[in-house]
């Protein structure tokens, strides 16, 4: 009834046929692997297909947003933690020569351990105090990137970072990369499905829907929250090594308030009921500035007007478009 | 008949206010307790204190016989001491079989890394857990509500899911903040009869905190009056009915005896 | 330059920009009070209050009361009809206000960039020449910019106090349905207090101008200031924006001329952090039950 709202909606009840659901599942995602191998081949050049690797990566850091947001909270700082997955997993495989496949997880796993430890720290703090805590902590990265030049290169940034080798196959040029980077693309959507169905998601929206009473449920509301955050910014940090390592080369200016700002914008207009409308606005709003280059400065500006038009008038954000026509032709509950 | 609940000495103060002092009381197993006093007199604090949602300034909280001092809610809530509120309190956006299921997380036999791979054991614990959760909605008599959305049910009907999701992580003690809140009569009633219901069939012992006397001295085996902060009189309906303190402190309120 | 000299500078300094800091975290603990909205969108307030002081001031000419009166006016009613338009209707739910916001700055933001370009434009002193105390020496223009504040600030803590309207805005801050039932008329308030918010931004835009300069990015390093110093002094408290503000405005100045400017930086932001450990509601928030 109510996917206008911006309160995640709750799993889907269960029904009987989840176990055959789960094979229409299993098929859709055999189908979009099979049009997803055609893909590069189909698209018109490398520039298009390089936007359609951009866009898997937004689609990565759009959902990983949303897996905080489904607990209630909102990070201002998701680009740090790609920027601090992207420089861990640059400096790893620069410094220390370490496989980019292998320091793309270790990055992960770093910048999880680096959001849980922030997260438990700062989550006594309630909602708008820990949305500016994030921002702040946004900015301590940017100014250790930019300042802690033996380890970073300061505002020079780093380049020459390998390209990700698995099985001998190099994911370096974008063909090749669309591969990768729709494989992890998919492996966090499937992931963050699960999550939203599991013990973990009704958690998270028991905690985001009324905190006290989730509390008085025997939900560890603080515990929970601090798994959302530290997965969510650890698949933030993946992302932003995968970037590291197509893009091969970062500098503090990669990972700014602006990009969290914009992943937050991707999750806005496409919707924050549901975990699609995350991919939605990524598939929406990533073209977008590339396609709108010629009009230099208004893309920018076109970004934010359409965010606060989406909350304006259709707050529940593109995905919610079916179910309020069906509303406003007079259908529905 | 042994003790669940043990409250001694507790005392609770904000900066200069002193909300309450030397409260002791005790619930056993099989009793109805009714905690009353006139406005202000600390009964809600007393709740809050217990459940661990305020901290507590003196005294001694055990449940079961282990400390509870200190211990956040949920901790709380699992060792099988649940407790509803005074405000109307479910999650408005699922229905009200989920919000149910939501309150026997902590019973759920479901685990996380089953529920995420869909494995047949987790298909089953949820099963499970939405016929339990079925039958307490049909104790509390909504059950023909299920699949409504909380937020649109009416308010005697959200009170009743209130209790309903504090029955669903299975308490050995349920303490109710006025429960027949905002309700009419007939529904004070009918409110009244379901907390003698659960009390029998579910074995929950109660915590009650209300204001309309005739439901509590209908139902409480023992009462607890509190003015001030303070404890004035403690024991059986007609004992506390009779006790001039009591009288005295309700006087220039409406007593509805 | 000697140790005392140093110092001196600094406090003077710390001033210059702890008043400024005030300005700017009093707008917008005031909004966050009022209507429990943050306004990421402050700092380009501020931004716009810059560039009214360079188009008045410096390229037509009008006497910098002018600009101040500009300033004021033009971003206030502005403000208002942000408000009213767009952020009333979302102000049930603090997120999203929050994110609509941000949404708001990086329009604002990226419409003078587009119209004036990133760089960054001088302006010339309000009042020239220095004055020395003993060995320091300071430009008039810094002693104007702490008197000027200290006036502002001290004619809005009068306007809360005194008038039927402040008194009416603090009312609403405490306890809106409390408020309400006064009759006092919320829906006027609301836009009211945020086109004083912004208008506060943009008085310190424009004092600031001849300091800093002018250009679109001018507004970000205010706004992540007053952040700060909300969340020092606590989100919703006036007095706190004011001490925090100067509190601030020293750490920084001190910080910098003994440490260097990026230790500062990232000593402010650290010290942020474990003020919030030991005091989650700031030294004088309000607890958030």
């Amino acid at each position: 009834m109510n996917t206008t709202d911006t309160t995640v909606a709750p799993p889907a009840p269960k029904s009987r046929a989840s176990a055959s659901g789960l094979w229409t599942r299993l098929a859709l995602v055999a189908a979009a692997c099979v049009a997803a191998g055609f893909t590069p081949g189909l698209l018109p050049n490398l520039f298009y297909v390089h936007i359609a690797n951009l866009t898997l990566i937004s689609g990565i850091f759009a959902l990983s947003l949303w897996i905080i947001y489904s607990v209630g909270q909102l990070s201002l700082c998701h680009a740090a933690f790609a920027g601090l997955g992207a420089y861990c997993s640059a400096l790893l495989s620069l410094r220390l020569g370490v496989p980019p496949a292998l320091s793309l997880v270790i990055a992960g796993l770093f910048t999880a351990t680096m959001a849980a430890l922030l997260g438990a720290v700062i989550l006594r703090l309630r909602g708008v105090y820990f949305v500016l805590v994030t921002f702040l902590f946004g900015q301590m990265f940017t100014l250790l990137a930019l300042n802690w030049q033996d380890v970073t290169n300061g505002a020079n940034g780093l380049i020459s970072i390998a390209p990700i080798k698995l099985l001998g196959i190099s994911f370096g040029p974008r063909s090749m990369f669309f591969y990768l980077a729709f494989a992890m693309f998919m492996a966090t959507l499937l992931f963050t499905w699960a999550l939203s169905r599991s013990t973990f998601g009704r958690a998270f929206n028991s905690i985001e829907q009324n905190i006290d009473l989730a509390e008085s449920c025997g939900i560890d509301t603080a515990r929970f929250q601090v798994i959302a955050f530290a997965i969510g910014s650890g698949i933030a940090g993946v992302g932003g090594a995968l970037i590291a390592h197509y893009i091969r080369y970062i500098s503090p200016d990669t990972f700014t308030f602006h990009n969290s700002v914009a992943y937050i914008t991707m999750l806005v207009v496409g919707g924050r009921s549901i975990f699609w409308g995350a991919v939605v606005g990524a598939a929406f709003l990533t073209p977008l500035p590339e396609f709108l280059r010629d009009f230099e400065g208004l893309q920018h500006i076109i970004y934010g007007a359409i965010m606060v038009l989406v909350l304006r008038t259709l707050p529940g954000g593109l995905i919610s478009i079916p179910s309020t026509l069906r509303r406003l032709t007079g259908g529905g509950k | 008949m042994s003790i669940l609940l043990d409250v001694k000495d507790v005392a609770k103060r904000f900066g200069g206010l002193t909300a309450l002092k030397d409260v002791t009381f005790s619930v056993s197993e099989g009793e109805i307790v009714g905690l009353i006093g006139p406005n202000g007199a600390g009964k809600t604090t007393c709740f809050n204190v217990i459940s661990g949602t305020l901290p507590l300034s003196d005294g001694r909280i055990t449940f079961q016989g282990q400390d509870i001092v200190g211990l956040r809610p949920n901790r709380i809530i699992r060792m099988g001491l649940a407790r509803t509120y005074q405000a109307t309190s479910v999650f408005p956006h699922s229905t009200a079989l989920e919000n149910v299921m939501r309150g026997a997380f902590c019973r759920s036999e479901d685990t996380f890394l089953g529920s995420m791979l869909a494995t047949r054991a987790s298909r089953e614990a949820q099963s499970k857990e939405r016929d339990r959760c079925m039958a307490i909605l049909d104790q509390v008599g909504i059950a023909h509500v299920h699949d409504h959305l909380a937020g649109a049910l009416p308010y005697g009907y959200q009170r009743r899911l209130g209790v309903a999701i504090a029955l669903a992580s299975s308490p050995k003690v349920i303490m109710m903040d006025e429960p027949a809140a905002g309700l009419n009569p007939e529904e004070s009633m009918a409110m009244g009869q379901l907390i003698r219901d659960i009390h029998t069939d579910g074995q929950v012992s109660v915590l009650i905190v209300e204001h309309d006397m005739k439901l509590v001295m209908g139902i409480c085996d023992r009462i607890i009056v509190l003015d001030h902060g303070e404890q004035i009189a403690a024991g059986s309906p007609n004992e506390v009915r009779n006790n001039p303190q009591v009288i005295e402190a309700y006087l220039g309120t409406e007593v509805e005896a | 330059m000697d140790m005392m000299t140093l110092l001196i500078q600094a406090g003077v300094n710390g001033l210059v920009i702890g008043t400024m800091y005030a300005l700017m975290a009093i707008g917008f603990t005031l909004v966050f009070g009022i209507m429990r909205v943050v306004n990421f969108a402050h700092g380009e307030f501020y931004m716009i209050g810059s560039f009214i002081a360079f188009f008045t001031y410096a390229q037509w000419q009008l006497p910098f009361v002018v600009t101040i009166l500009a300033a004021v006016l033009l971003v206030g009613v502005v403000g208002a009809l942000v408000e009213w338009a767009l952020i009333r209707p979302l102000r049930g739910d603090e997120l999203t206000g929050m994110i609509a916001t941000l949404g708001i700055s990086v329009v604002i933001q990226n419409t003078a960039l587009m119209y004036f370009g990133a760089s960054p434009r001088p302006m010339p002193d309000v009042i020239s020449g220095l004055v020395r105390v003993g060995p320091a020496v300071f430009s008039w223009s810094r002693i104007f910019v702490i008197i000027a504040a200290a006036l502002v600030i001290g004619a809005f803590w009068l306007f809360m106090q005194k008038s039927r309207t402040g008194r009416a805005m603090r009312a609403v801050a405490q306890d809106r349905e409390a408020a309400l039932i006064q009759g006092i008329d919320v829906e006027k308030i609301f836009p009211l207090a945020f086109g004083i918010s912004v208008a506060l931004a943009a008085v310190a835009g424009a004092m600031m101008a001849p300091v800093f300069s002018v250009s679109p990015f001018v507004g970000v390093t205010p706004m992540l200031k007053a952040f700060i110093v909300v969340i020092l002094g606590g989100l919703g408290s006036i007095p706190g924006a004011v001490l925090g503000g100067l509190l601030l405005g020293m750490i920084e100045s001190f910080g910098a001329t003994l440490l260097g400017a990026m230790v500062a930086d990232m000593l402010q932001l650290a010290l942020v952090i474990a003020i919030l450990l030991v005091r989650p509601s700031g030294l004088m928030g309000r607890k958030e039950a």
